[in-house]
């Protein structure tokens, strides 16, 4: 065979091979890389108004980034996403390393009551959550004032809500954290843990030495995960919290839904999601580094 | 005996209070939803609170069949399983080529004869990642 028929008899099995991924990329192409380029696109260009369609370039950027409302969203937004995930890891770990020393059976009914908040719908979950923990007529409440810890109303204060709209992340995504957690410590082979033991180490030293290191990639992964769903969630603080009080809890993603649906201000919206949308290429970036780390 | 004895029960407590934990934390919300669904209307707005109420009720099932769920029901049940078809009807070939491009020469495809696509995903499926 003459080198040129080598040479095009590879190119067609290249060719060959992309027609398989063809409709993935048309699919990702159309529903994906289109609207954000076009909303991008968008962006630059005056949406409304009277002066419809004239280019305004980057002025809504500096518009937007300079509101005073920008720097407390913000800042509201970095609080619920490193306290939300710090929190759900923490539990998390404890959660599955319990879990994990439990026999097959328990092991597997416990896993189910704890994923299934997770796999309910978000907004009936958010919903159900305030009506449990928040309300006066919810059961939570009612305990505590049994126990004699009556509650304040944690809509009260900036950071009683706060520290709700965290716990109603964490409730729901500890089940997706503790699974994947638990898949991670699954993988850890037996022999180490044998080989702490025979050397005398103390649980404690066990986890730093052995379990911590080698779940380390399960736990960036889980993190950026994390991070990324809690940074781009609207229905809880839509539900939970509604914002409040006095915007406290007005995170990014909640603020772009009120700006686009109950302000109609599509330009500053859009606007405000780019902005949004390169601090997630940002976070996607680095879950692919740390699922790369994982494999290698 | 005696030392292992209370080390099985401590380890039983200590599963006792996981337990009720994860019912009261993780599953209450969903729990307190469905025991509410089932109370009378009045039970509903009661204050303070009780968990299991005075009668059992379907009046509020009976509400939500009759206020068109079954009509919005069907574009969910039509949603999801297109959105699942077309999911896995883009993703099937997707393996078949990786195949191909990995083989470098002849491809798995022409070799086995091309009824075997999904045989060849399958089994690609199978192969932790």
């Amino acid at each position: 065979m003459s080198t040129h028929a080598i040479a095009s008899r590879r190119h067609w099995n290249n060719v060959h091979g992309l027609l398989y991924v063809l409709p993935s990329v048309l699919l990702l192409a159309v529903l994906l890389y289109g609207p954000a380029i076009a909303g991008f696109y968008q962006s630059l260009y005056r949406i409304g108004g009277p002066n419809r369609g004239s280019f305004v370039g980057l002025d809504v950027y500096a518009r937007v980034v300079n509101e005073p409302g920008f720097g407390s969203v913000v800042l509201a937004s970095v609080i619920f996403v490193v306290c939300s995930v710090i929190c759900t890891i923490v539990l998390a770990m404890a959660i599955a390393i319990y879990i994990n020393s439990l026999e097959e059976r328990t092991a597997r009914l416990l896993q189910i009551g704890v994923i299934i908040p997770w796999a309910i719908s978000a907004v009936v979950g958010a919903l159900l959550f305030r009506w449990f923990y928040m309300s006066d007529l919810g059961v939570f409440r009612e305990i505590l004032r049994r126990l004699g810890l009556g509650m304040a109303d944690p809509m009260a204060s900036p950071h009683s809500a706060m520290a709700v709209l965290v716990a109603s992340a964490v409730w729901k995504k500890l089940g997706f954290a503790v699974i994947l957690l638990l898949s991670g410590l699954k993988a850890i082979p037996k022999d180490y843990y044998e080989a702490a033991r025979i050397d005398g180490a103390r649980p404690f030293q066990t986890f730093r030495e052995v379990t911590l290191p080698l779940l380390w990639g399960s736990i960036l992964i889980c993190s950026v995960v994390l991070g990324i769903a809690d940074l781009n969630t609207v229905e809880l603080p839509l539900i939970v919290t509604g914002g409040g009080p006095l915007d406290a809890t007005t995170t990014i993603a909640l603020s772009i839904f009120q700006m686009a649906f109950s302000q109609y201000d599509l330009q500053r919206a859009v606007t405000l999601a780019i902005i949004t949308f390169l601090v997630n290429i940002v976070l996607v970036s680095l879950y692919v580094r740390a699922v790369r780390g994982k494999q290698t | 005996m005696n030392k292992r004895s209370r080390r099985i029960l401590k380890h039983r407590l200590g599963l006792c209070a996981f337990v009720v934990g994860v019912v009261v934390f993780n599953l209450g919300p969903i729990l307190w939803g469905v025991f509410s669904s089932l109370k009378p209307r009045a039970d509903i707005m009661q204050f303070p609170p009780t968990i299991v109420s005075s009668a059992v009720s379907m009046e509020h099932y009976g509400t939500i069949v009759g206020s068109g769920f079954m009509t919005s029901i069907r574009p969910s049940l039509i949603y999801a399983m297109v959105t699942v078809a077309v999911a896995l009807l883009d993703q099937l070939p997707r393996p078949l080529g990786r195949d191909v491009r990995r083989s470098g020469g002849t491809t798995a495809g022409k070799r086995r004869g091309g009824a075997d696509r999904a045989d060849l995903s399958v089994h690609e499926l199978d192969q932790p990642q």
